[in-house]
């Protein structure tokens, strides 16, 4: 057997061939100090290449991609089930209380009406005060910048600027007093 | 029936358990094999996910007379082509000939110096061969991480390739010798 080839050393380094090829390049291995040294020098590149560091993956990779391909989107009959589970539980769960407690359903639903009606009432008139308040405070500042822009307009074309600042300062002090006063009245005639 | 097969069909099946074994199986080999090939851990991880998404979008075309391994690596190697034309890097074609093929290979009289010495510690090699890796032709490149990161075997990356083993043979035989000559001559100009 002549010298190696290198394919024949990468494959014999790499266990890539038959019983009989691998004995006759033993053979010539033996008696070939070249083949040898250049055999010896690849099986360390190989060994290298095989044990080259590995990549880092984040623990939760695999939860990431699977959020990508299966996003949590609840479809509509779920949404059904859950509705018709929380229906029939609820049914259930009078039809427990009547048959446990003995009492009759009708007082049950005037009990809960004696106690939700007043506050639903309660409520209601909060809410329309609410509303109310913020659109008087929408007015006020409406008519307020209205009237400031168009003195400010008129006081540009009369008064020098040492005076237009002054004026702009007293309007300010003014509006501000003018809230205060206006806060009070809408207080509804409720006392404070 | 393969294990790989029985996954794929239980995930056609709509069993959500199945590809994501599949994912934890795969995840590790996809992404040590991108990340060398992209050179960035954050992108390499961002290609390996498109490519799961890839697989699992087309799952159902999936054949199952070919191996599911290879199928897999076929998507991800396709995936970091696209990526490289997308930032116009140069992609070279596997048929590209170099000065080196087959058992032409030069057959490197080992000189006094040789580019791997057998007292080195092996360490020291795969930090050199980390340095020059780089300097592979993209072809190359790909099948020596293939070969010796992935462990795939000749036949696996034929198929992935779509050329017979010799050629496959021949591209990682030229890309380690490439790789000591650029070792070798490394630590001539250091």
């Amino acid at each position: 057997m002549g010298c190696l080839t290198i394919a024949q050393i990468y494959l014999f380094i790499e266990n890539e061939l038959a019983v009989d090829e691998v004995r006759k390049i033993q053979r010539h291995l033996s008696t070939c100090a070249k083949c040898r040294n250049a055999v010896e020098e690849r099986r360390v590149l190989v060994q290298a290449a095989d044990t080259l560091p590995q990549f880092e993956l984040p623990p939760d990779f695999t939860e990431q991609v699977m959020a990508k391909i299966f996003p949590s989107r609840i479809p509509l009959r779920v949404w059904i089930r859950a509705a018709a589970g929380g229906l029939s539980a609820l049914t259930f769960a009078f039809f427990l209380f009547y048959v446990l407690s003995g009492k009759n359903l009708a007082d049950l639903f005037v009990s809960i009406n004696k106690f939700l009606l007043p506050a639903l009432r309660t409520l209601s008139i909060g809410v329309v005060k609410a509303f109310k308040l913020v659109w008087h405070l929408i007015n006020i500042i409406g008519q307020f910048f209205d009237f400031a822009l168009k003195s400010f307009g008129k006081l540009t074309t009369i008064l020098s600027p040492e005076v237009q600042i002054g004026i702009v300062t007293l309007t300010l002090i003014a509006s501000t007093l003018i809230f205060l006063t206006v806060r009070k009245k809408l207080m509804f005639g409720e006392k404070t | 029936m393969n294990e790989d097969i029985e996954l794929v069909q239980k995930a056609l099946q709509g069993e959500k358990r199945a590809f994501e074994m599949i994912i934890q199986k795969y995840q590790s080999p996809l992404v040590n094999y991108i990340g060398r090939m992209v050179k960035e851990n954050e992108l390499a991880r961002d290609i390996t996910q498109d490519v799961f998404i890839k697989a699992y979008s087309s799952l159902h075309s999936f054949r199952q007379e070919y191996k599911f391994k290879t199928w897999l690596f076929k998507i991800a190697s396709n995936s970091v082509i696209d990526y490289w034309r997308k930032k116009k890097i140069d992609v070279f074609s596997i048929d590209q000939q170099y000065n080196l093929d087959g058992d032409s290979v030069p057959f490197q009289i080992p000189s006094k110096n040789p580019s791997v010495d057998k007292t080195v510690e092996l360490h020291e090699v795969r930090e050199r061969i980390e340095e020059v890796l780089d300097k592979l032709p993209a072809s190359h490149k790909e099948l020596f991480v293939w070969r010796h990161i992935n462990d795939l075997s000749y036949k696996e990356m034929a198929e992935i390739k779509g050329i017979p083993v010799g050629t496959i043979k021949n591209r990682v035989f030229q890309a380690k010798e490439m790789l000591r000559k650029y070792m070798e001559k490394d630590r001539w100009d250091a």
